[in-house]
């Protein structure tokens, strides 16, 4: 954003000078003298638009160093010394045009020559340098304004980016480990049903496309991922046969609702990998979902116990946490308990 | 030809079907039964002994690290895993082999292969091994130790010193000195005791490793193993160490 170029910065940068000049100079100057003549007046104000008008001139050599040389957000002591610098020789420009520009002014207006003297014309040196150093202020001051907006906009772009990366890490996959099993157990059930395994492969086909696809996709129907808990449990259940039971009671009206993708998957793999797998005579699965006034609830509940020592348990529920976090602030709520040999999690999702 | 006797532990059903597939090819493997858990496992190789372990990781309850963790005697082992980046690390570091799951036959005729080879170097020295009796570990026998990330098959013969260190015990072998979550006592029950000597009630020594006997002031000895670790052994055992090894 430079100033320089813009119109709306002149316009307003003269206004200021020429204001300032009359407020410190020229109001002050006719205010304290008694019987002001026409022609006196009219020379106190030529006398503030002069002063203002060549600060607002040479203001621009400043500007033009301040918005070519020097950054606002990164600058070094260097650079300091360079504007002080600068600002100085405009300062000396400014007096070797200001009193010539008066003595001639004093001449036509009060038909006299200046009776300014030296030692006055030096005492006057702090008025003007205040009326730079204000200037100053407040062209740094719009400076860094503009800067801090950058910078927010710049921290927004960067969150939403994360966010995204976020989210696009945190999304289900298929574990590996469950498909390299289940290729393994298709191909064992090969030698005894080949129908079965060839429906299996279907099954284990569908898995996959629907991960790879439902990836980039925010939400989904809970009637799709149904099936794809279907496929992923059927595909379980050839790995742990009879050890693997699968319940569900679905609410007809969670159907339609829409829920991140995969995530009722990931409920379900952690119930089996870390509940069923544990247990040498196997166990029960459990989905249950319901329609409140305000939340779509989701249940999945699995025999077992809560193992906290193992790191692996955490990082799928951490995962699932953050997902839901990032989705929908803090309004769904995820949870995990463990009643009575049973290891019950929740996920509400707010209906919008 | 040598025929190898083999055991599965595995969890699934159809996976032991795949691998029975698989030793179906090679006739130099005999089958002599398979498991579905640690616990059944454990039993199964103590009372077949087989020669040979295909043994899954990942399995309910235990897994197949602990299973090994409990055999006095470790057979040569074939991991089978489907998928598990760890597991796989942890191998790098010595002898095991694995296959990946679903197996492809020449790997797995390739690793068979390799278990025929080491186990006609070992065959003779394996005849001698049986005359001994059950209980004592016999030296030519090795053990699975696992520390953290990493594990190891250890001969006994190659073990110098075992040491207490609080309720556990520390196994110096090579350059490796990994604990193990057993206490010097149950582990002195096991070993034969014409190598093993008790130096005092912190350490066992392996006596084929030392290299130096000194003297000690009271009656007592200090040894210098070859790995350069002192050891002074306490009166009474200084008094027993002389008796054992002179004419």
């Amino acid at each position: 954003m430079k100033l320089i170029t813009n119109y709306k910065y002149w316009i307003l940068n003269f206004i200021g000078w020429i204001a300032f000049a009359f407020l410190m100079l020229t109001l002050d100057k006719i205010s304290y003298s008694e019987g002001v003549g026409t022609n006196r007046f009219y020379y106190l104000v030529t006398e503030g638009f002069t002063c203002g008008f060549l600060g607002f001139i040479l203001s621009f050599i400043i500007l033009f160093y301040l918005e070519n040389y020097f950054n606002v957000a990164n600058f070094t002591k260097k650079d300091v010394v360079k504007l002080i610098a600068v600002f100085i020789v405009t300062q000396v420009i400014y007096h070797l045009l200001l009193w010539p520009t008066l003595s001639i002014l004093i001449h036509y207006f009060l038909e006299r020559d200046s009776s300014i003297t030296f030692f006055m014309k030096m005492t006057n040196v702090p008025h003007f340098t205040t009326y730079f150093i204000v200037w100053l202020f407040v062209v740094f001051t719009i400076k860094i304004y503009y800067y801090l907006n950058t910078i927010k906009l710049r921290q927004a772009q960067l969150q939403t980016s994360l966010k995204e990366s976020q989210l696009n890490t945190l999304k289900g996959q298929i574990n590996p480990h469950f498909m390299f099993n289940s290729l393994n157990n298709i191909r064992g059930l090969m030698l005894e049903d080949v129908d079965k395994a060839r429906s299996m492969l279907t099954s284990l086909s569908e898995t996959l496309r629907y991960s790879l696809t439902k990836n980039d996709v925010s939400s989904i129907a809970l009637e799709d991922e149904l099936e794809m808990v279907d496929n992923y449990v059927e595909i379980s259940k050839i790995q742990f046969e009879d050890r693997l039971q699968f319940e569900t009671h679905i609410d007809d009206q969670s159907l339609t609702k829409q829920i991140p993708p995969m995530i009722i998957q990931m409920l379900i793999e952690n119930a089996i990998k870390h509940g069923i797998s544990n247990l040498k005579s196997g166990g029960k699965v459990v989905l249950t979902t319901e329609v409140t006034s305000e939340f779509l609830k989701i249940e999945v509940k699995n025999s077992g116990t809560i193992k906290t020592h193992v790191n692996s348990t955490q990082l799928g529920l951490k995962n699932i946490e953050q997902r839901l976090d990032l989705l929908y602030s803090n309004k769904a709520t995820f949870n995990i308990k463990e009643i009575e040999n049973q290891v019950i999690a929740t996920i509400k999702i707010p209906l919008l | 030809m040598i025929t190898l006797k083999a055991v599965i532990v595995e969890d699934s059903r159809l996976a032991r079907n795949e691998l029975k597939e698989l030793i179906k090819t090679h006739q130099e493997i005999e089958l002599l039964g398979e498991a579905e858990n640690v616990d059944e496992g454990f039993k199964l190789i103590n009372e077949t002994k087989p020669d040979l372990l295909f043994l899954d990781i990942n399995m309910p309850e235990k897994d197949g690290f602990e299973l090994l963790e409990m055999l006095d005697d470790v057979p040569i082992t074939i991991f089978t895993t489907a998928f598990d980046e760890y597991a796989i690390k942890s191998f790098e570091y010595n002898a095991f082999d694995y296959l990946l799951k679903p197996i492809n036959q020449k790997r797995f005729s390739k690793s068979i292969e390799k278990v025929i080879e080491s186990a006609t170097k070992d065959s003779e020295i394996k005849i001698s091994a049986d005359e001994t009796k059950e209980d004592v570990l016999n030296l030519d026998k090795q053990i699975f130790i696992k520390d953290g990330e990493k594990c190891w098959l250890v001969k006994i013969q190659d073990i110098t010193l075992f040491e207490i260190v609080g309720n556990y015990t520390r196994v110096f072998f090579e350059n490796n000195k990994p604990l193990i979550y057993k206490s010097l006592a149950q582990i002195e029950e096991k070993l034969p005791s014409d190598v093993f000597f008790r130096a005092n009630r912190q350490q066992i020594i392996n006596i084929h490793h030392v290299k130096k006997v000194i003297s000690w002031f009271n009656g007592k000895l200090k040894i210098e193993m070859q790995s350069g670790e002192e050891i002074e052994i306490s009166r009474r055992q200084s008094y027993l160490f002389k008796e054992q090894l002179s004419f």
